[in-house]
Formats: C-alpha cells, sequence, structure tokens
C-alpha cells in the first residue's frame, strides 16, 4: 500500500558563524609577501583582494634631503579587485588614489652654476596628485577556494573527510574534549596542507600606474605634473617563508617632477610569526634603483646628474582582524650620488588595509 | 531539524547527497551510533528499509561540512521512499564567500516512517 510523502516544516541548521571556533580566513594580509611595505609597491599583489579596499601608506620623517623624492609620502588609495572566481575579470585590479610626490631641493641634484639664485634657495616640493592604477596577473592564483584552486583540495579530501567524521564521531558521542581536540588537529592539517600552500604558490603580475596632473603644489599653484610607473611583480613561498621581487620602471613627463626616469628593483623576504593563521608577519627587503634627474644647461654645457639609492625596509604587519590590517616599518636610504654628498634617511612607514565591500 | 519521509512499506530507502563544491565539501552519515563518510556526488545508497505500518520509523542524519564558500547542497531520497527533496546553498543562507579553516556545518535528519 502506497502512502503519500509527508515533509514537515525543516530548519536547516547552518552553524556558521557561531562561536569562536569558526575562523573565517582574512582576505586581506595573508600574502604579506607580495606587499613590499613602501608606497605603491603595495599595488604590486592583489590576489587575495576582492571586491573594494581603502589602504593608506604613509612615509613620516621625510625632509630636505637628497634621499627622499618620488612616491615616498603619503599614498591613500581604494582598489577594487573584480570579484568573479571563473573569468579573465578576476586578473585585474583596479586603483585610484592620491600620493605625494617628493622632490629634493634643487641645490642637491645640480650644480649651483646650473641654477638661477631663486632655485640656489629652493626648499623641497611635495606635490599632491590623483594616481589611477591596473595590474594584471599574469599566472598563478593564491586564493585559497575550492572554486579557485581546487587541486590541493582534491588531493587531501580523504583525510579531511577522516577529520570531519571523527569530530562527529565524537560528537555523537558526547566527547567534547575529543571534538575540541581533533577539531584543532584538522584546522591545523587543512591550514598547513591546503592553505597556506595555495597562498605560497607563484604568482607573476604586471601593471601600470598613472598619475595625472591634478591638485597644487606646496605653493598652491596648479600642478601638470605626470609620470608613469610600471611594474613586474614575482612572488613565491613556502612554509611560513615568503619571498617577493618587483621591478619598477618610472618615466616622467614634467620637469617640474626633476626625476626623469628610473629603474627600480626591490626583493622581499618575509616569516609568519604563528604557524595558525592569521600569522603577524615580520618582512625585510631591499630595493636598489638607479635615478636620472633631468637634464640642465649650463654655461660650459649640459649636466644630467644620476644617483643610485639603495633602500631597507624592516617591516612589521600585525595579524588581520576582520579584514583589516595594518602594518610598522623602518626604511633607511642610502644615496649615492657623485655630485652631492652621499646620504642617509630613516623613514617610519605606516600602512592600514582594510577591506570596505 | 528533520523531514519525515515516507514509502512503500519494506521497500529500499535511498538516499542521494550531492554537495558543492566536492573537492572541499564532505558529507557524514550519522545511523544510531554509526558514523561513516557518505559519498556526496549524488549517487542513490541504500540506507535502510521503510517501515512496514506499525514499525518503529528509522532515522537518518547527515552532517554536512563545508570548508570552502560558495558551497550548495541537495539531498534526495528515491526507492521504496518517495523524494523529499531538502536543498540549500551558501548565497541562500546569507553567508559570503570565503575560505573557512573550521567548516560550515550543515545538520539535515531524515525520519523514514
Amino acid at each position: 500500500m502506497k502512502r503519500p510523502c509527508r515533509a514537515f516544516l525543516c530548519i536547516v541548521s547552518v552553524l556558521a558563524g557561531a562561536g569562536s571556533a569558526h575562523a573565517e580566513m582574512p582576505k586581506v594580509g595573508v600574502t604579506a609577501g607580495a606587499s613590499l611595505p613602501s608606497g605603491l609597491a603595495h599595488f604590486a599583489d592583489p590576489t587575495v583582494y576582492h571586491g573594494l579596499t581603502m589602504g593608506l601608506q604613509a612615509g613620516l620623517g621625510a625632509s630636505d634631503k637628497s634621499a627622499t623624492f618620488g612616491y615616498d609620502g603619503v599614498v591613500g588609495s581604494a582598489r577594487y579587485n573584480i570579484p568573479d572566481p571563473n573569468s579573465f575579470g578576476n586578473r585585474i585590479s583596479l586603483m585610484a588614489g592620491v600620493a605625494d610626490w617628493y622632490t629634493p631641493p634643487l641645490a642637491r641634484v645640480y650644480p649651483s652654476s646650473a641654477l638661477t639664485p631663486e632655485e640656489l634657495l629652493a626648499g623641497s616640493v611635495i606635490v599632491n596628485a590623483l594616481v589611477i592604477g591596473m595590474s594584471l596577473r599574469l599566472f598563478g592564483d593564491r586564493d585559497p577556494s575550492a572554486a579557485r584552486n581546487p587541486k590541493l583540495w582534491e588531493a587531501n579530501h580523504d583525510r579531511l573527510a577522516s577529520f570531519d567524521a571523527a569530530i562527529v564521531a565524537a560528537t555523537i558521542a558526547n566527547r567534547p574534549d575529543e571534538v575540541l581536540r581533533k577539531s584543532a588537529e584538522r584546522d591545523d592539517f587543512v591550514w598547513r596542507n591546503i592553505l597556506r600552500p595555495i597562498l605560497r604558490r607563484p604568482t607573476l603580475s604586471a601593471g601600470a600606474l598613472l598619475r595625472g596632473g591634478l591638485a597644487s603644489s606646496s605653493g598652491g599653484q596648479p600642478s601638470t605634473v605626470s609620470a608613469v610607473d610600471g611594474f613586474l611583480a614575482f612572488s613565491l613561498g613556502k612554509g611560513v617563508f615568503d619571498f617577493s621581487s618587483v621591478l619598477h620602471v618610472l618615466k616622467t613627463f614634467d620637469q617640474e617632477l626633476v626625476l626623469n626616469y628610473a629603474f627600480v628593483g626591490s626583493v622581499g623576504g618575509f616569516i609568519d610569526l604563528s604557524d595558525a593563521p592569521p600569522p603577524s608577519v615580520v618582512g625585510l627587503s631591499a630595493s636598489a634603483g638607479f635615478y636620472q634627474y633631468e637634464p640642465r644647461s649650463i654655461a660650459t654645457g649640459g649636466i644630467a646628474p644620476s644617483t643610485f639609492r639603495v633602500d631597507g625596509v624592516l617591516s612589521f604587519s600585525l595579524a588581520p582582524v576582520a579584514g583589516y590590517a595594518a602594518g610598522i616599518g623602518l626604511k633607511y636610504s642610502h644615496l649615492s650620488n657623485s655630485d652631492v654628498k652621499n646620504e642617509n634617511q630613516l623613514l617610519l612607514l605606516l600602512s592600514t588595509d582594510g577591506k570596505w565591500l | 531539524m528533520d523531514f519525515d519521509v515516507t514509502g512503500v512499506p519494506g521497500a529500499a530507502a535511498k538516499v542521494s547527497v550531492r554537495l558543492e563544491p566536492a573537492a572541499s565539501s564532505v558529507a557524514i552519515q550519522v545511523i544510531g551510533a554509526a558514523v561513516t563518510i557518505f559519498n556526496a556526488n549524488g549517487t542513490d545508497v541504500q540506507v535502510g528499509t521503510v517501515p512496514s505500518a506499525g514499525a518503529a520509523p528509522f532515522r537518518v542524519e547527515y552532517r554536512l561540512h563545508f570548508h570552502s564558500r560558495p558551497w550548495k547542497y541537495a539531498i534526495n531520497t528515491s526507492g521504496g521512499a518517495a523524494n523529499v527533496p531538502v536543498l540549500s546553498d551558501s548565497a541562500n543562507e546569507g553567508l559570503p564567500d570565503g575560505v573557512l579553516l573550521s567548516p560550515d556545518q550543515v545538520l539535515v535528519g531524515l525520519v523514514f516512517k
């Protein structure tokens, strides 16, 4: 005899987000190696960002020294990464913000014979302008979701299922201590064998930052500054270690910026301070660059001074909380200049980053 | 919460569970004290027999663990049991996409009567 099927009201219990045992992976800050903590290099690798994020990077202690130039000031930016898990769009990151551009006193760059009396007395100039940028991830994907990176999830699925079954069995048997212990073991397994290895995958990104003529100089005069900063960033890591390298090619199109073009290479190493997410991270990065100033005419001919600058940055990034990250760093710069005496400078770097939408 | 499932008394009670994404999702079946990993690719699996009239109902519980969002699931009954589809997804539950260290857990009970 057939009887009709009956389905009573069903409430499915979703235990997501309940209690401290549930730890959502932060979307910001886990790939510290991708973020060289100095101004716009932060933009280099948008891999784990989705949606709109707001950021502020600041270098405190900038001075009249000739070691301070380019994007060494405050950078406030908003980045938007297309949150599309299945198409080309997730490789693209867009950015808009404002950035200070420092120009050292001209007397520290050029010989006095190349300067007017007014220029000889002029101080440093800080010019603020809009910047817009875009980067494209050429290869590699550090998004740890199963939709984007299924291979490690698949390879470890049997082990993951065994952990989950053991936890359910302990739950059914009302052994709470065992549930906690096995849950901790499983979470550790997931982090060490699936999530962190994905977050250390090699990635290569390329992009450019365009600086528009806008805002005003420190003297209140309209500015027509413009510059292009192209970069190529590669990241690779293993275990608690992550490494990143970035090549920058900078070209300006306005003599007001004094700097004409530059080639800068950076490498950074980063160490997670804990084996559980989200970790705080200590980083050490170094960069070396060749900087060519705008040529000037002097009575005996032309002069186009150049300089070589080496930077070292020691940084500390706090473990992100609820998607918000903050870091602090010390930046040491050494300038070798044949025309001006060598100079050293210490900058305090502050960085924040938060997911907005 | 539980679903009541009825059907042909004495016939096979089959259940299929499909979870997505399969790589980061786990289905655990609980019958009494027996805990087993359940095939979550949508294949019909016989879990018992629909009780005859007057017999005590038996209950099968599925604990679904999702380690990555978005996720979705569908549970169907077949064989001698009439189909009682149960399905949902993380968006429907109001959960934003992301990766989880400890999984989202969904409990579905089927009571065969």
